[in-house]
């Protein structure tokens, strides 16, 4: 067992390797989802890091204590202190613009994922693969040890089991437990009531989510 | 009083540069828009059925009577959080209650549409098939593949590009324009005659059964508002695409059934109908235009394209719809689930090929003929039940501006929403006592009362249940109406506890406008 395997990683670092297939290293969650997934993923690292908090559906920026090292969290509160008028749904969809290749390419710095140019038709584009599927596999398994035996050490693995009921991505990562972990996903998320932060945020994401299946367009 | 200079807003902005422009919104409304389905298949029918020639006329009263309650609609779409849905206009303006009995009654309407486009997907399909390859295929195998590939698509989240969509609309349309300058071209009898727009040959006994059929040809006008959140300037593009659809739809199908019964001649265009059926609209065409069968042949594979889009764009507004209630717990919450990989809303999509197939197995079985009891019963029955959302939105737009105009008109809240009501009671109140007209069954017949009634008894169970979760799940019957919103409320199907909302921002939630 990987050090790697079993170590805290960021909360939307951890989200997109979970939204990996575990045998193809392609994405299981659908773009869009996948996008807002990782904005909200993101938002959660703020609150957590106290650098932001979630007030009557705004985002408030806190005074900082500790300096804000990773640049993908400074360029968020810089448009968040630019403009604070905006409730969580309008944050979360701008975030989710440029939220995957934010984390892709901060995955990709850490070692975990590799650029490949796919060649298209008219143009390439950069694909992302895992550089070890074993590890991809791994984070999966880590939360289902977690579910399983009701062992939530940390607001970040917290927040992580939220976000993968939010967008639906739980039914997967849990596929293969061996029994029916219903009631302990339940009862894992029910400590979301104490962080109402993290609550309103991955709350608004789902709702975002279902929004795009009612509205016409992916 | 000087107003600050504001900078403006880079995340409003960038979240521009996603949404949908104009164009797109007037064009995904357009798609309502299913010439050859209307006149070639259901006006055919309609004629076939009950003989009433002032179908042309029809079309332009209640083209405009629709228009009149598109004004109150989209007045109160900009207020309401699940624009898309009749049933939420009625709950946030009548009560959530009635809310609940007019989604039943939609989920009946919607389905009876979708279900019905089988009928006349699987005999267009065997004309087709005969035609290219002299094959003999019955019906209901045609159906079948029709409703195997849709429900794929339906649980697969593969929708019809909306650019092939519009390509094949535009097709469409020329078609159906040419036929029009061609068959005016050759009036019956030497001479243009308006006959067909005379009232007394509409306002028959009986004439609820063309309001019936003309209703079902308009449905999909009231698409526009789903775009409210997506579009860029939804205040401006939503209603322009509502009453330009209205205005193309109407105009497009008074004019096409006028210039036939000019061809042919009103007094024989019943007959003629009753002859030809589906071929109608190309044999008439055919005549005035001369040549070979490329005209016709093409025109059948473009009724084809038309009648398989129809049958994929309602199995998407149903499984929508019943994914909404899901999430809302109004139906069962299993019905809320997605897809993750696709995001399709998989179980509902699959309770309505379930639901299809069942139907187009009985009717297979028992033989009844798909073209009148599938797709023309079930087709306009749809309408009917549309017909009765519709009178409940007008109402409820009415009762939700009473307290607070918010902004709005009092032409767009109060004048036109009731010129609407009374135009659309007038409808129901005929169409009700033409239901046996409208079948072809006699007046005796039990189908004529066991249908509609349908709707009567599922808004009766809706409302039975709305007061049980009154009751017993207060917290879902907080959430009715809200659609997607409804996360905010309350435990989601996948877990998420709870929350309690502050009062005002849960009122917030429910009744701001979406900009």
């Amino acid at each position: 067992m990987n050090n790697r395997s079993v170590q805290q990683l960021a909360i939307a670092d951890d989200f997109y390797l979970m939204a990996l297939d575990e045998r193809t290293g392609k994405p299981r969650l659908h773009a869009h989802a996948l996008a807002l997934g990782l904005s909200a993923a993101l938002l959660c690292e703020l609150v957590l890091a106290d650098f932001v908090t979630v007030r009557a559906d705004r985002l408030a920026v806190l005074a900082q204590t500790a300096p804000v090292t990773d640049p993908v969290h400074g360029k968020m509160i810089q448009h968040i202190i630019a403009e604070p008028q905006h409730p969580l749904n309008v944050w979360l969809s701008f975030f989710a613009q440029t939220a995957t290749e934010a984390v892709a390419d901060r995955l990709t710095a850490a070692g975990s994922l590799a650029v490949e140019t796919s060649r298209g038709l008219l143009r390439s584009k950069p694909v992302y693969v895992p550089v070890n599927l074993v590890d991809v596999s791994w984070r999966s398994l880590r939360i289902v040890r977690i579910i399983s035996h009701r062992d939530l050490q940390t607001w970040d693995d917290l927040a992580l089991v939220g976000l993968l009921c939010a967008t639906g991505l739980i039914q997967a990562v849990v596929a293969n437990a061996n029994a029916d972990l219903t009631g302990d996903i339940r009862a894992v998320v029910a400590g979301l009531v104490d962080e109402p932060s993290l609550h309103a945020l991955i709350v608004q994401v789902e709702a975002l989510i279902a929004a795009n299946v009612l509205g016409q367009r992916k | 009083m000087t107003s600050a200079v504001k900078s403006p807003s880079a995340v409003s902005a960038s979240l521009a540069k996603d949404r949908l422009g104009v164009f797109s919104v007037i064009m995904f409304a357009m798609t309502a828009a299913t010439p050859l389905l209307v006149v070639g298949g259901l006006v055919v029918s309609g004629w076939a059925t009950f003989a009433i020639t002032g179908l042309p006329l029809a079309f332009v009263l209640l083209g405009i009577v629709l228009a009149v309650f598109s004004v109150g609609y989209v007045a109160m779409a900009r207020h309401v959080t699940n624009a898309g849905a009749f049933y939420s206009y009625i709950a946030l303006g009548a009560n959530k209650t009635l809310g609940v009995g007019a989604s039943f009654v939609a989920v009946l309407a919607y389905n009876m549409l979708q279900i019905g486009i089988y009928g006349i997907l699987g005999v267009t399909g065997s004309e087709v098939l005969s035609e290219l390859f002299g094959w003999n295929v019955s019906w209901w195998i045609c159906a079948l593949v029709g409703w195997a590939i849709v429900g794929i698509m339906g649980a697969l989240r593969v929708d019809v590009s909306s650019k092939i969509l519009g390509v094949l609309l535009l097709f469409e349309l020329l078609l159906v324009i040419v036929f029009d300058v061609f068959d005016l071209g050759h009036p019956a009898g030497g001479s243009v005659s308006v006959a067909a727009f005379e009232p007394k040959n509409l306002f028959v006994t009986g004439v609820g059964a063309a309001f019936a059929l003309v209703i079902t040809a308009f449905i999909g006008f009231e698409a526009a508002p789903v775009f409210s959140e997506e579009a860029r300037h939804a205040r401006k593009t939503v209603p322009a695409a509502t009453y330009l659809a209205l205005a193309v739809m109407g105009v497009v199908y008074a004019v096409t059934t006028w210039s036939m019964t000019v061809s042919v001649g009103d007094d024989k265009v019943v007959d003629y109908a009753r002859q030809n059926f589906l071929d109608t609209i190309f044999n008439i065409a055919h005549t005035n235009m001369g040549g070979g069968n490329f005209i016709p042949d093409l025109g059948h594979i473009l009724l084809l394209t038309s009648v398989f889009a129809g049958a994929v764009s309602y199995h998407n507004a149903v499984a929508r719809y019943t994914f909404a209630l899901g999430r809302e717990g109004v139906l069962p919450r299993g019905l809320g689930r997605t897809q993750p990989r696709t995001g399709a809303p998989i179980a509902a999509s699959l309770f309505q090929t379930g639901l299809a197939l069942v139907v187009i197995v009985v009717y297979a079985i028992a033989g009844w003929d798909p073209l009148t009891k599938l797709f023309f019963w079930f087709g306009t029955t749809g309408g009917f039940g549309i017909l009765i959302l519709l009178l409940g939105t007008s109402l409820s737009v009415i009762k939700f501006f009473f307290k607070d105009n918010m902004g709005e008109s009092i032409w767009s809240r109060m004048i036109a929403p009731a010129l609407a009501t009374i135009a659309l009671a007038y409808v129901f109140y005929q169409t009700v006592i033409a239901f046996p007209t409208l079948l072809g069954v006699k007046d005796s017949a039990p189908i004529a009362w066991i249908l509609p009634s349908l709707y009567g008894l599922v808004a009766v169970i809706g409302i039975v249940w709305a007061l049980t979760l009154k009751s017993g799940q207060p917290e879902v019957y907080d959430a009715i109406g809200l659609g997607a919103q409804a996360a905010g409320t309350v435990p989601t199907e996948s877990f998420l506890p709870a929350q309690r909302t502050a009062p005002e921002e849960e009122a917030d939630r429910a009744g701001t406008a979406t900009q």
